[in-house]
């Protein structure tokens, strides 16, 4: 399979797309035509799939040998899901951009870019390679929310930007401490290296801790996550929805990557920390999400919640929990982008984010507030969608390991509960509110088309799990074998 | 420097010696050829094009001879080695780099000047003795005062120049009197010799009183805090293509020739320097930061940024002649990086209808009409991001070498560099924000565009391009190469 | 009967779930008629269809049959990982097929009557929808042989009662009472959560077969305390589903909601789920005796508590609605004397007579244009006839009187409630004669007396629509009694067989339990005790507000605090809902905005004032460069020299 296209093509089109300058409608359908092609890649990767196999290197090539490094491309089930969730959330994307003036040519470049670098990220197989694309994610992406964003644009852009600089900063010291100890930096030979563990506060720990930070702050864990509120608020609709689709889910997937396969005794030993950070993330999160006032922000808190139950999977190390946490990527993915979509798009109509301002959806597009209550109710983990499907495995999986946890986890279902409906109580149902008022809220054919596939793939995953699970359970038993 | 040097056989060169001497004289004839050409009044271009030729000449030159033997000449005070080759091509991509963005300058005699200062960079490397070392080094730096005063016209050249030229007559002097202590105490200013005499024994007063006049001049040199006060007024008014050039290439032939030279006479073993060398890194690393943070002139902020550069470096020389690889990539991709954006700066400012670009502020940015200037702005850009460090521009890998390098040394000081770099990024990203995020004045109100001449925008092409693709491949293949052949040499 | 009779039929059981789902989505996404007629009928056709299915099952696998093979489906793997794994199997019991055969039947016949109710509506085709979905939903729950399963169902209604009670989402009222119910019924959920995480943890398994076969029979050597905690879980989930202390608050509420939904939802079907998982895993339960003590105190408190506050409310609804929530508490009780038969029995006879009166008092609300002030009404029985008719029935039902089908399952449990002991009985008759006080009270002041005001002298019979129902309702009310009798007349026991041949051969016997049972002539007493008191206070309360004028309202600190429903609701607002969400609110202000980013501006304005300060150093005058030149070697010389 051809993984190299997987990211190249992407990376060409976002070159292209620059070239296309005040075209933006030309642009905007070469973009969809760059999909059908970056289509093509996915397909094939995703049809002849390997999931018997945990870090097969299937493209290679020596390019820096003096920092021990190569660029190793391999897919398996860790890495797998997630390059279908960012396929399919940036075509829909692509969808949803048509016929947007504001969405011009470098706009769509700039996404096909951060595509490129989070699949990248996604299917290198060798730590210096993973840190470029990691890092080169923060370029465009602080260009999409400064540049498209609203408002309070510069400071969310730099906040993100310093937070997450910070946070890799470490994980680059730990990657040379690693280059410099064992003399490779490839994924499965270091994992075969035998990498000693002398505490955590011994080399190995520290080197650790590297790559923990960097991935908690993307992830973000508590009490590292201030960025992600304004990122999110501040974010044109199509960089939320990939930021709350793609990049966040990268930091749970570096976890499970790097920190769980190189370091299972570390990982043991920081269990019981990061799990309460995680369950700090649940409550504190859902308590934030509900006191907002403004929709988006809400949104954003409730992904720092959704994201705290990943910790607790990733962290609660068995086979359950790290599936379910594997999978709440994904749901949540779908979830959340859904959510951000579909503001996003009222969003485009009314212009403000104000909860005060809205109420009555429902009277106004009935079909719209179904998809809105629909996603609501996916992120609450309501049974028959996927969120269901992660945070039980996740809370049975913790339930195995520590049952205290897994009750604070239980909080964050209700708490879920309690500020989705609230929200929706404001915003979809009860008398129609001014900002409903003043606009006709009717959506162009190519939105419906952007809405739709992601409410019936929720379905499909909420149902039908195993097609996900399957796919990923060979890894995560593997990674679990090593504990 | 022992008195063989008299006996005429020094003088009579065997083949590779004058194969090895070849690309100087590559230099010198460029010198004839400029002075020529300034006294017979020729046009700004016809001395660009001498430059061209004369410095495509020396780079390809020099390449050629890579990883030859090393040639030793003037009775082992100058040796010919890859180091110098390296450095030397390095040197003569940057001056390509200035000289394509030079347009503002009133005099012809900075031509020759140029050439002048390239020669004493070029040998700086490959000086054996302090004596060798003194001279080069002023071959470099004298060249350079003149060229500092040149925009006497305009905001305060002669005064850069002046302060350049008290400045730096001060550090020479403390330059020629470490290396004459040095002599007193050792006997020698031979590198070997007075490693030899610096291994038995602990040190005298003198020998390390020698040692930090000679480090503090050197310090000087690259604008090292507290030692960069001068850095900031000489960047800030002298013509931007030749500031560029003197910090970015200046840098890089200091840098490289003080860790040959330091490593080569032992200094590293007088357990003091590194902590000393330590003091000074950290010391640049937050003044130079800091007072980034806070300039409303781009181009003072960028000298500042470039004090904190060379913190990085002074963080990391302890480490020997091991890490010149690092110390070169990053200083090439730093120097790259610069004159790009000095050049951007330059044309910036021209279309804002500024009359220098020398108070251009960060708040003049948003002056430059929207969708005007977009091959500037993505320039500057890539050339922030690289000095920034951020992957995939070349200026991380720079980043990342020097940080393995100290990592092995000691780690603990690695996180010198990353707060350096958190630090960085603060005012690196700020200058974006006007030009991105911040819709400037319509097009309808645009000032008057005056005449810019292509080659600025030629130069921070080149270097753009240089940033994206070339240093990559090349420092890639650079670092392999270098290190197989230090390593070589070392062992 | 064997598994490859099983299996031919498999493909049955998902169509009886895959109808009614494709009514809802043909209605909500396809159709999306504004026509009441035909989405209504299009719903009605699915859930009919569902009805009939049923039906045929019953006919080929039997209800009452005395040897019972299991009935599966094995549809599909929901999902399986490690230690969890769950099948999306669908399994037929007798208990299973009464239920179904109550959901669909009673379920079409509201079906029905929502198409004469709904008739003036703006989009009803929301309405069958969510009503089709809700089917859907609650025929999972019945039909699913795991736990999980039976949780998707759970929160599936949960889900459709949310949405339903909310219908009218227009007045914040009703949006209210549908969160406030969907929370609630949450926090029980939480319950749920634990029962099926202790389950993976220690069963392995979430199979009600497995389960019953495996650990009620003891044959798996299993804690006692995990079951306990287990079963203790389920109950506490139940009491959010059934709505008993303390969490039936969501229930009153819910009648928000249009009329037909509190009849199918909050009346007959959704509510009594806990009952009916309950019944369904009987054996386990009666291997924890104790459980069933709390069980059977708290569905007498919910009894007592719902009743006394029933006795005031000035809402026909309302009053109802405490009346569904005090007949749960019947069922509970029931369950806790150890009499699981007699609590489905009251389950199957309530959903008929509870589902009559609520579509009764639709009716009467539809002629009074949605007034539903009891005081408001009065003289309907002219206006109503079938109305009044059906409605007394329905009424004579729930207070039990002799052979319809409420004093059989009523009778059952006091029964039972005395072979547990008097002082059980002694409550539950109280709580039952309070039942015949109410009741007669609603029915006296909706259809006897003066009409009082306006809307009630002009209140017209509704349509056919609506009165057929009403009619087939009431038969119902009168014959299911006959499938459970007492020794003494007729001594029937349908249900006893079909709920005991459900529980695969394990006998539903508790631990330790004297099976003494009672003697024909205690049961005779019983039985004249039981039905003198209730007709007697029914008397009297159809003498008492015979004659009551609209002005009347509660006098008396009793009756104020009965009015106001004891003060429950400000009191869990004040109690829980107003700290935590002051927490809530501090935690967010506090850590975030006030630590965090607090210390984040902290470093990065610090940056900026120590660049500040450092400036001044920068004079640009050369003179102190030169000193400080010369201040740095000096210093560096003395510190090096004489300090190292």
């Amino acid at each position: 399979m051809n993984l190299l296209g997987l990211f190249l093509i992407p990376f060409v089109a976002g070159l292209l797309l620059f070239l296309f300058g005040k075209q933006t409608k030309l642009a905007q359908w070469a973009n969809l035509l760059f999909h059908l092609f970056w289509g093509v890649a996915v397909w094939q990767c995703w049809s002849n799939f390997n999931a018997e196999q945990m870090g097969e290197i299937y493209w290679s090539w020596n390019w820096l040998p003096m920092l021990n490094s190569k660029l190793d491309l391999g897919l398996d089930g860790l890495s797998m899901p997630l390059v279908i969730l960012n396929y399919v959330l940036s075509l829909l994307l692509a969808f949803y951009c048509l016929g947007k003036e504001k969405l011009s040519s470098s706009y769509l470049a700039l996404f096909s870019i951060l595509n490129a670098a989070s699949i990248g990220s996604l299917i290198s197989l060798d730590a210096f390679a993973f840190y470029i694309f990691w890092e080169f994610m923060l370029i465009p992406m602080y260009f999409l929310i400064g540049k498209w964003g609203s408002k309070n644009r510069v400071y969310a852009a730099l906040k993100f930007f310093a937070f997450t600089m910070a946070g890799s900063l470490l994980m680059l010291l730990a990657i040379i401490a690693l280059s410099k100890t064992y003399g490779t930096l490839s994924w499965i030979e270091l994992k075969n290296a035998g990498i000693v563990y002398d505490g955590l506060w011994g080399q190995t720990g520290l080197i650790f801790l590297g790559f923990l930070i960097a991935f908690s702050v993307k992830i973000p864990i508590w009490p590292v996550h201030t960025w992600l509120p304004d990122a999110h608020t501040e974010a044109p609709t199509g960089a939320s929805v990939i930021l709350a689709g793609v990049l966040l889910k990268l930091g749970v997937y570096g976890i499970a990557r790097w920190c769980l396969v190189l370091f299972p005794e570390a990982s043991q030993d920081v269990s019981t920390v990061m799990m309460t950070l995680g369950a700090i993330g649940i409550v504190a999160g859902s308590f934030a999400a509900w006191k907002q006032v403004d929709i988006k922000r809400m949104i954003a808190y409730s992904s720092v919640a959704h994201l705290g139950f990943m910790v607790l999977g990733l962290f609660a190390l068995n086979v359950e929990a790290l599936s379910g946490a594997m999978f709440q990527n994904l749901a949540h993915g779908l979830s959340t982008g859904a959510l951000f979509l579909i503001f996003g798009i009222i969003y485009d109509r009314t212009h403000t984010r104000k909860v005060a301002d809205y109420g009555g959806l429902a009277s106004k597009n009935g079909l719209l507030a179904s998809a809105f209550v629909f996603s609501a109710m996916a992120s609450i983990g309501l049974p028959g969608l996927p969120g269901f499907i992660g945070e039980f495995l996740i809370l049975s999986g913790t339930f195995f390991t520590n049952k205290i946890f897994a009750f604070v986890g239980l909080s964050g279902v209700l708490l879920g509960a309690i500020y989705m409906l609230g929200m929706l109580r404001k915003v979809v149902f009860g008398p129609v509110g001014p900002a409903v008022e003043a606009h006709p809220i009717v959506l162009e054919w190519n939105e419906w088309v952007a809405i739709v596939p992601l409410l019936l793939l929720m379905l499909v995953l909420g149902m039908g799990p195993q097609l996900i699970l399957s796919k990923s359970m060979f890894s995560t038993e593997w990674i679990m074998g090593l504990f | 420097m022992n008195f063989d040097f008299f006996n005429a056989g020094v003088f009579q060169f065997n083949v590779e010696q004058l194969r090895a001497l070849f690309p100087f004289l590559a230099l010198c004839l460029g010198m004839v050829f400029t002075t020529i050409a300034s006294a017979s009044k020729f046009p700004i271009a016809a001395h660009k094009l001498i430059l061209l030729i004369t410095f495509f000449a020396f780079g390809t030159s020099m390449a050629v001879g890579l990883g030859s033997a090393d040639a030793s000449l003037f009775g082992g005070s100058l040796v010919v080695d890859d180091v110098l080759r390296w450095v030397a091509i390095g040197l003569s991509s940057l001056a390509v780099l200035a000289l394509l963005a030079v347009y503002d300058v009133d005099h012809s005699e900075w031509s020759t000047l140029l050439l002048v200062s390239v020669l004493g960079m070029s040998l700086l490397p490959g000086a054996r003795d302090w004596i060798c070392f003194f001279l080069f080094l002023e071959t470099m730096a004298i060249p350079g005062y003149v060229m500092a005063a040149f925009r006497q016209k305009r905001d305060g050249g002669y005064e850069s120049g002046l302060k350049y030229l008290l400045m730096g007559a001060f550090a020479s002097a403390l330059l020629l009197m470490g290396s004459t202590l040095l002599f007193g105490a050792t006997g020698s200013f031979e590198y070997s010799t007075i490693s030899d005499v610096l291994q038995m024994g602990i040190p005298s007063h003198m020998t390390i009183a020698a040692v930090v006049l000679i480090v503090v001049s050197a310090g000087f040199k690259v604008a090292m805090a507290p030692l960069h006060m001068w850095a900031a007024d000489v960047y800030q008014s002298a013509p931007s293509s030749l500031a560029s050039f003197m910090a970015g290439a200046g840098k890089l032939a200091v840098f490289s020739a003080v860790s040959v030279a330091w490593s080569k006479s032992g200094f590293f073993k007088l357990e003091f320097v590194p902590s000393f060398l330590m003091v000074l890194g950290i010391l640049s690393i937050l003044i130079g930061n800091l007072m980034a943070l806070t300039q409303k002139s781009l181009r003072r902020m960028l000298a500042y940024s470039s004090v904190a550069s060379a913190g990085y470096v002074a963080i990391v020389l302890p480490v020997g002649e091991v890490a010149l690889p690092s110390i070169f990539v990053y200083l090439v991709t730093y120097g790259i990086a610069l004159s790009a954006a000095f050049a951007v700066i330059e044309s910036l400012s021209v279309k804002s209808g500024k009359s220098s670009s020398s108070n251009f502020t960060l708040s003049d940015l948003a002056l430059v009409p929207y969708g005007k200037a977009k091959a500037e702005t993505f320039i500057l850009t890539l050339a922030l991001f690289s000095m920034a460090g951020i992957p995939p521009l070349p200026g991380f890998l720079g980043k990342y070498l020097i940080l393995s390098d100290v990592w092995t040394h000691s780690p603990v000081s690695a996180l010198w560099i990353l707060l350096g770099s958190m630090m960085g990024l603060a005012y690196y990203l700020r200058i974006l924000v006007p030009l991105y995020f911040e819709k400037g004045p319509s097009n309808d109100d645009v000032p008057v565009k005056r005449f810019i001449p292509q080659t600025v925008m030629a130069s921070a092409f080149v270097g753009a391009t240089g940033l994206f693709v070339w240093v990559w491949i090349y420092s890639v293949y650079f670092v392999s190469a270098t290190s197989e052949t230090l390593l070589g040499t070392l062992r | 009967m064997d598994e490859v009779f099983a299996i031919q039929n498999t493909s049955l059981l998902r169509w009886i779930i895959l109808l009614p789902l494709i009514g809802a989505i043909l209605n909500g996404l396809v159709i999306r008629s504004k026509n009441v007629r035909l989405s209504g009928l299009v719903a009605t056709g699915f859930s009919a269809a569902a009805f009939f299915i049923c039906l045929s099952l019953v006919n080929t696998y039997g209800l009452f049959a005395e040897d019972f093979a299991q009935v599966i489906d094995p549809w599909f793997t929901w999902f399986s990982v490690g230690r969890i794994h769950v099948p999306f199997h669908l399994e037929y019991t007798p208990l299973t097929g009464i239920m179904l055969l109550v959901v669909t039947g009673i379920g079409t016949l509201i079906h029905i009557f929502a198409t004469g109710y709904m008739s003036e509506e703006k989009s009803p085709f929301r309405f069958f929808s969510y009503l089709n979905l809700f089917l859907a939903a609650m025929l999972v729950l019945v039909l699913s042989s795991n736990l999980v399963g039976i949780f998707l169902g759970w929160e599936g209604v949960g889900l459709c009662s949310y949405l339903l009670i909310g219908y009218w989402y227009e007045s914040n009222e009703n949006t209210a009472a549908g969160m406030k119910a969907f929370v609630t019924n949450r926090i029980g959920d939480l319950g749920f959560f634990v029962a099926l995480f202790l389950l993976a943890a220690h069963a392995g398994t979430f199979q009600i077969q497995e389960l019953i076969t495996i650990f009620a029979t003891g044959a798996a050597p299993i804690e006692g305390g995990i079951i306990l905690a287990i079963l203790a879980c389920l109950f506490w989930a139940s009491t959010g589903k059934s709505a008993q202390i303390p969490l039936y608050v969501w229930l009153p509420d819910a009648m928000a909601g249009p009329t037909p939904v509190s009849a199918l939802i909050h009346a007959a079907t959704m509510v009594t789920s806990g009952i009916f998982v309950s019944v369904r895993l009987w054996p386990l339960f009666a291997s924890q005796p104790s459980i069933l003590e709390w069980i059977l105190w708290v569905g007498m408190a919910t009894a007592w508590l719902a009743a006394l506050i029933a006795l005031t409310q000035r809402d026909i609804k309302k009053v109802l609605a405490y009346s569904t929530v005090s007949q749960l508490g019947f069922m509970f009780v029931a369950l806790g004397v150890g009499a699981p038969v007699a609590a489905f029995f009251h389950v199957v006879t309530h959903a008929f007579f509870k589902a009559l009166l609520f579509l009764g008092a639709g009716s009467v609300i539809h002629g009074m244009h949605h007034d539903q002030d009891m005081f408001n009404m009065g003289g309907l029985r002219k206006k109503m006839p079938q109305t009044h008719a059906t409605f007394l029935i329905g009424t004579l039902a729930i207070i039990g009187f002799p052979l319809t089908a409420g004093f059989f399952s009523k009778d059952m449990i006091l029964a039972k409630a005395y072979e547990h002991g008097p002082l059980a009985w002694g409550l539950l008759l109280l709580a039952a004669v309070l039942t015949a006080f109410y009741m007669l009270r609603a029915y006296t002041m909706t259809f006897w007396g003066e009409a009082r005001t306006e809307h009630a002298k002009h209140a017209h019979e509704s349509s056919l629509w609506m009165t057929i129902p009403l009619m087939l309702l009431a038969a119902g009310s009168l014959i299911v009694g006959f499938m459970e009798t007492p020794p003494i007349i007729f001594d029937i026991h349908a249900l006893q067989t079909a709920i005991e041949s459900s529980w695969y051969g394990v006998s539903g016997e508790i631990a330790g339990h004297s099976g003494h049972h009672l003697s024909h002539a205690t049961e005779w007493v019983l039985v004249l005790i039981t039905s003198v008191a209730s007709l007697g206070v029914a008397y009297y309360s159809y003498k008492k507000f015979l004659t009551v004028t609209s002005k009347e309202s509660a006098k008396g600190f009793a009756a104020e605090l009965s009015q106001n429903k004891f003060y429950v609701d400000e009191g869990y607002q004040l109690i829980i809902m107003k700290p935590l969400s002051a927490v809530a609110s501090a935690s967010w202000r506090f850590l975030d905005v006030v630590v965090i980013n607090g210390f984040l501006h902290i470093v990065r304005d610090g940056m900026r004032i120590g660049g500040q300060v450092l400036s001044f150093a920068h004079t640009g005058n050369v003179q102190t460069y030169a000193w400080y030149l010369a201040a740095a070697v000096a210093t560096a010389l003395v510190f090096v020299n004489w300090v190292i």
